[in-house]
């Protein structure tokens, strides 16, 4: 008798939480809002990472992509929140965030490397053009020179000529 | 050529070349002036056609139309389209104002588009239910490309046209990164559907 006690007890106990637990996870739209919101955020300051870097001179062809798969999911996941299902909302906000998870550094590594490679080749650029600019101030300078030496020699082996007059 | 011509050529040739020297380094050094920056928004109607800006829709059946936006803004963007249905009745966005329609959008799409790229898309859309009135149509639902929208819209007679009209259009959103949000780029596409009873 008492074991049957002790078990309808049990059932009556399970059958409540069962009843009460999903209600208290349950997924409001503050909930879902605030999920969008954050990978929105994310998604922003990906793009914005990824502009940076593009406009440095890298290449962000994968970086691009992987933000473009993280756009289809934020839009389906507002999809979603319009329709109510806020379940399927928060899931794919996640599922947007966690899929650019990352690529904030790497954008900014890429920036970086973007911008150190560009000053190397503005060093070099700047460096090879005073080079030669250096030689052809030296070449023109004994150009010049040259050319007056040869012009002053050929001054002096003029012969006066006097003609007679009349 | 006497002695002072050739002496100006020689200086002339020196100088020549001194500037073609410097030319790599003047090119990365000063910025070169980005041309008129602007984006392409356009909708073309049945195999890349722009029609009359109007389609008959007969209940159930599918019809297709391609949106395309194109980034001539010299710098990547970061593009949101929404896609709304308007009764002739209910506001367009304004072009004065630059302001968007209040209407809540049915779908929206995100674009990331390199400087010079191009996208384009193929919308598949059909009314699933539409019951006629004498005065009113009733339009119960909405696919548009993979989903399913719930509607309720009751679209009136238009006296002036002599049928059933709704509109379908896209606005296109372009996300500010100095104060972190999307605006209204004042750009929409439309189409004019107009609803045939059998």
């Amino acid at each position: 008798m008492r074991a049957i006690q002790t078990i309808a007890f049990c059932i009556v106990v399970l059958a409540f939480a069962a009843a009460t637990l999903p209600s208290c996870y349950a997924i409001d739209a503050v909930d879902a809002n605030l999920a969008l919101t954050e990978a929105e955020s994310k998604l922003n300051l990906s793009f914005e990472s990824v502009a940076e870097a593009e406009a440095a001179g890298a290449n962000t062809e994968n970086l691009l992509s992987q933000i473009k798969v993280a756009g289809d999911l934020i839009s389906e996941a507002h999809f979603a929140f319009r329709a109510g299902d806020y379940e399927t909302a928060v899931s794919l906000a996640a599922e947007c965030s966690s899929s650019i998870e990352g690529l904030v550094l790497e954008a900014v590594n890429l920036t970086s490397e973007a911008e150190e490679e560009r000053l190397n080749s503005l060093i070099l650029t700047v460096a090879g053009s005073g080079t030669g600019l250096v030689l052809l101030i030296i070449l023109g300078i004994v150009g010049w020179s040259t050319f007056a030496k040869s012009d002053r020699e050929r001054l002096l082996k003029m012969k006066p000529e006097v003609e007679e007059s009349q | 050529m006497n002695n002072g011509n050739g002496k100006l050529l020689y200086a002339l040739f020196f100088v020549v070349l001194g500037m073609i020297i410097l030319l790599p380094t003047l090119f990365s050094v000063i910025p070169i002036p980005k041309g008129e920056s602007f984006t392409e928004l356009w909708l073309l109607q049945s195999h890349n056609q722009i029609e009359t800006g109007k389609l008959s829709i007969l209940q159930t059946r599918s019809y297709t139309v391609n949106l395309g936006v194109a980034n001539h803004m010299g710098d990547p963007e970061y593009y949101r389209i929404y896609a709304k249905l308007r009764l002739p009745n209910e506001p367009l966005p304004n072009k004065t104002l630059e302001s968007e329609s209040p209407l809540e959008p049915l779908l929206e799409y995100r674009l990331f588009l390199r400087d010079n790229e191009i996208w384009n898309r193929e919308f598949s859309f059909s009314f699933g239910k539409i019951s006629y009135e004498e005065k009113v149509a009733s339009v119960s639902d909405l696919s548009l490309d993979v989903h399913t929208l719930k509607l309720n819209k009751i679209v009136p007679w238009d006296e002036a046209r002599s049928g059933f009209y709704c509109q379908l259009f896209f606005e296109l959103w372009i996300y500010n990164s100095t104060v972190s949000l999307f605006q209204y780029h004042n750009r929409y596409v439309s189409v004019w559907l107009q609803l045939v009873n059998e």
